[in-house]
C-alpha cells in the first residue's frame, strides 16, 4: 500500500475535521449528555439515561438508594474511557446488633426500622467493592473536571449498563465490546469491533490495550485484527480466532450510523454501538475525531476510501450503504460465501420463520430476485407476534404496480434449506397471495436461483 | 529605513535605549523555537505539552543552563510524584490537591537550596548536575519548571503515568532543542544580523507546515505493516 492511502493526523485534521465537522456537531459529540438528548429526539436506540448531575447539590440531593443493579457512571465530557465506572451489583449492608450481614439489593432494603442502619455498597465488574461515599467522591471528581478532555467543569451521567452479547463472551474481558462505524459523506467507510482485554482493564479503548477487529462492510464479518497497533489473528494468549466472526445486527447498525450523520453537522465521524442481546444495537457514543488505528485493524487505508466517496452528491441513506458495500467489500467476503457453498433454490421453497417465542414455523415462500428486501404478509406477521413491542424498525416507501406505498420494516429470522438468515422484511398485504412470505435478493446473496421446476 | 531593514532599525533603537541584548535575542528567537516545535509535531510527530510549555521551558533552561535545568526539572518532578503519592491518601479534590503538591515542591526546593547553601563546597557530582549554579538562579526559571510539573500531574491523572512520562520526555527533548537554538552563537548572530529574513522564513515554514497533509515520520513507523502490505 502507498503511504498516501493512509489517513494520518495531518490529513485527518486539515482535510476532513476542519472542513466537514462544524462546531455545532462537535458540541453534541463531545458531550455524552447532549448526545443522549440528540438521540432521544431522533428516537434512535441508546442506553437509557438514569440521572445526570451538573452541580454538587444534585449529588447530595439524589436518592442513591434508588439505584439498582447494572449501571454506569460516566463523565459527560470525558475521553478515552477515562473516569467511567461500571457497576454490576448493588449490595446493601445491614448493621444489626453489631452483626454485619451482606445482602443482595432489594427495593425494600433501605426502608428498614430505625433500629437497624443500612449502608449501600456497589460491586464493580472485577468483583471488587466500592462504597457509596467513594462513589459520590468519584462523581464529585467528575464534576470538578478531573476526567474532562479540557479539565473543565463537567457533568456526570448515570446510564443503564448494557450486557455483553453472548457472541462475544469468549472474546471480551469483563467490559462490553463495542462496534465503531466511521461514516463520511453519509457513506460508511470503515468499521471495527473493539474488544476489552485485561490490559485495557475492561475498556474498549485501543490506546489502553483493547483489541481492534476490522469488519468487512459488505457482510459484517471480521477480516483482520490489531493489538497495540500490531496485526494479530487470534486473541493474545488464547486460541480464539478473531477473523470470520459475524457481527449481529450488522445491517441495522449500518443504517443507524448513516441516519445519525444525516442529522448532525459532522461530515467525518464515528458512531459507536453497544450490542444488547435483546434490544439490538444501541448508540453509546458519537466521535467527532475518530482515531487512525482502525486502519491497521482493517489492513486498509482510510484516506483512499474517503477520497473515493468524497465527490458523491446527495447520498440518500440506502444508497450510501449500497455504495459502501459495493466499493469496500473485501475479497474475503466472496471467500466466506464460497466456503459456505452456494446453495441452489427453486422459485418456490419451504422456509422456516422464527416467531416471537423463538419457535420455527414452516411455511411456503416465494423466491423473488426482482424484489430487494424480503416481504411478509401483515396478517402472518401479526399472528407470529412479530409486530408486537415496537418491533417496527422504520418505514420505507415502496413503488409497485399498485402505486407508492409506505410499509413498516421489521427484523425477521428465517431458515432456507438449512441456512439461517437474520434480516429485515417489509410488511405488506399479501393476503391474496399463496405464499405469505417473499424472499428478496438482499437475502439471496449466498444462493443461486433456478427459475424452472 | 525601508522594508528590508526596519527590524534592524528597531533593534538598534532598542539597544541605544539600554534594552538588554538578551531580551532582544529571545524576542526574535522565541518564534523560531515555536516554529521548530511545530515542525517537530507535524513532520516527526513529537507532541510534547502543546507549543507554549516546551518553548517556555527552553527559556528557563537558557537562564539556568542545560545541566542545572534538567537536574532541577527531574528533581522537582520526583518531589512532585512523591508528593502526589502522599497527598493522594487524603482524597482531596483536584485544586486543593495540586496546592498541596506545590507546597511540598516549594519546601523541597527550599530544603535543597538550604543544604547547598550550608555545604558551600560542592563536589564533582554536584558540579556535574550543575548544582553549584543553583544559588544564583532567580525564582522565575524555577517557577516555570513547577508549571511543567502541574501539566505533568494533570496528564498523569487523566491519561495515566505512561502517557505523562512519554509526553514529558518529548517536552524535554523539544525544550533541549529550543535551548540550543536560543544559546548557540550562530543562531544568535544570525537573528541579529538578518531579522527580516528570519521573519520571512518563519512565515514560509509555518504556511507550508500548516498545509502539509502527508504522514508524520512516527506514523510511517506506526503504519509500517500497512505500508509494507
Amino acid at each position: 500500500m502507498r503511504a498516501f492511502h493512509i489517513l494520518g493526523l495531518n490529513s485527518r485534521n486539515h482535510l476532513y475535521l476542519s472542513r466537514f465537522n462544524l462546531r455545532s456537531g462537535k458540541r453534541i459529540a463531545d458531550s455524552k449528555l447532549l448526545t443522549k438528548k440528540f438521540l432521544k429526539k431522533l428516537k434512535l436506540p441508546h442506553p437509557r439515561l438514569i440521572v445526570s448531575f451538573s452541580q454538587v447539590a444534585d449529588v447530595n440531593n439524589f436518592d442513591w438508594n434508588s439505584l439498582e443493579d447494572n449501571f454506569v457512571i460516566k463523565p459527560a465530557g470525558g475521553f478515552a474511557g477515562e473516569g467511567i465506572v461500571l457497576i454490576r451489583r448493588k449490595m446493601v449492608k445491614m448493621v444489626k446488633n453489631g452483626h454485619n450481614r451482606l445482602k443482595n439489593s432489594s427495593p425494600f432494603s433501605h426502608s428498614d426500622h430505625s433500629s437497624h442502619s443500612s449502608s449501600v455498597n456497589f460491586q464493580l465488574m472485577d468483583g471488587s467493592i466500592i462504597t457509596l461515599s467513594d462513589l459520590k467522591l468519584h462523581v464529585l471528581d467528575i464534576l470538578e473536571g478531573r476526567f474532562n478532555r479540557l479539565n473543565l467543569q463537567d457533568t456526570a451521567i448515570i446510564e443503564e449498563r448494557v450486557y455483553k452479547h453472548p457472541k462475544f463472551r469468549r472474546y471480551a474481558y469483563q467490559g462490553t465490546p463495542d462496534v465503531r462505524i466511521i461514516v463520511f459523506n453519509k457513506v460508511p467507510v470503515m468499521a471495527a469491533l473493539r474488544l476489552p482485554t485485561p490490559e485495557s482493564k475492561g475498556r474498549a479503548n485501543i490506546h489502553q490495550g483493547a483489541i481492534m477487529v476490522g469488519i468487512d462492510l459488505a457482510t459484517g464479518i471480521t477480516t483482520a485484527a490489531s493489538h497495540w497497533d500490531k496485526p494479530i489473528s487470534r486473541v493474545p494468549g488464547s486460541n480464539f480466532r478473531l477473523t470470520g466472526l459475524e457481527i449481529p445486527f450488522w445491517d441495522r447498525m449500518m443504517e443507524l450510523a448513516v441516519e445519525v450523520q444525516e442529522h448532525i453537522s459532522l461530515g467525518y465521524m464515528a458512531i459507536d454501538f453497544l450490542i444488547d442481546p435483546g434490544k439490538g444495537p444501541l448508540i453509546v457514543e458519537l466521535t467527532a475525531r475518530p482515531g487512525m488505528g482502525i486502519q491497521i485493524a482493517n489492513m486498509s487505508g482510510l484516506r483512499r476510501r474517503i477520497e473515493r466517496v468524497e465527490g458523491l452528491e446527495d447520498v440518500t441513506p440506502g444508497r450510501g450503504i449500497e455504495v459502501a458495500k459495493a466499493l469496500f467489500a473485501e475479497r474475503f467476503s466472496d471467500k466466506i460465501m464460497a466456503e459456505r457453498g452456494v446453495k441452489v433454490v427453486s422459485v418456490f421453497e419451504t422456509a422456516k420463520l422464527k416467531d416471537a417465542k423463538g419457535i420455527k414455523i414452516e411455511l411456503p415462500a416465494k423466491i423473488d430476485t426482482g424484489a430487494f428486501r424480503s416481504s411478509i404478509d401483515r396478517e402472518l406477521a401479526e399472528s407470529l407476534g412479530l409486530m408486537k413491542n415496537r418491533a417496527v424498525l422504520w418505514h420505507d416507501y415502496y413503488v409497485s404496480s399498485l402505486g407508492r406505498e409506505k410499509r413498516p420494516v421489521i427484523p425477521v429470522t428465517f431458515w432456507l434449506i438449512g441456512r439461517k438468515i437474520e434480516t429485515t422484511a417489509n410488511v405488506s398485504d399479501r393476503s391474496k397471495m399463496k405464499e405469505k412470505f417473499l424472499i428478496g435478493r438482499r437475502d439471496l446473496s449466498t444462493f443461486m436461483v433456478r427459475p424452472g421446476k | 529605513m525601508n522594508l528590508s531593514n526596519f527590524l534592524q532599525f528597531a533593534i538598534a533603537q532598542g539597544e541605544a535605549a539600554g534594552v538588554p541584548l538578551e531580551t532582544i535575542v529571545i524576542l526574535l528567537l522565541f518564534p523560531v523555537v515555536a516554529t521548530v516545535i511545530a515542525t517537530a509535531r507535524h513532520f516527526i510527530g513529537l507532541r510534547g505539552f502543546g507549543i507554549f510549555t516546551p518553548a517556555v521551558v527552553s527559556v528557563a533552561f537558557l537562564a539556568t543552563g542545560l545541566r542545572l535545568g534538567l537536574t532541577l526539572f527531574l528533581g522537582i518532578l520526583l518531589i512532585a510524584i512523591l508528593a502526589r503519592l502522599l497527598v493522594k491518601r487524603l482524597r482531596l479534590q483536584y485544586m486543593p490537591n495540586m496546592a498541596m503538591v506545590i507546597l511540598v515542591i516549594s519546601l523541597g526546593v527550599l530544603l535543597i537550596i538550604g543544604v547547598i547553601g550550608g555545604i558551600r563546597e560542592i563536589g564533582g557530582i554536584g558540579e556535574m548536575l550543575g548544582l553549584d549554579k543553583l544559588l544564583m538562579v532567580g525564582i522565575f526559571p524555577i517557577l516555570l519548571l513547577v508549571l511543567l510539573t502541574e501539566t505533568f500531574i494533570s496528564t498523569q491523572i487523566s491519561h495515566g503515568l505512561k502517557q505523562a512520562m512519554t509526553t514529558t520526555i518529548e517536552t524535554l527533548v523539544l525544550a533541549t532543542i529550543g535551548y540550543s537554538i536560543l544559546s548557540l552563537q550562530i543562531t544568535r548572530d544570525w537573528v541579529l544580523a538578518k531579522p527580516e529574513l528570519t521573519v520571512l522564513l518563519t512565515v514560509a515554514v509555518n504556511i507550508f507546515l500548516g498545509r502539509f497533509t502527508g504522514l508524520r515520520l512516527m506514523e510511517y513507523w506506526r503504519f509500517r505493516e500497512l505500508i509494507r502490505k
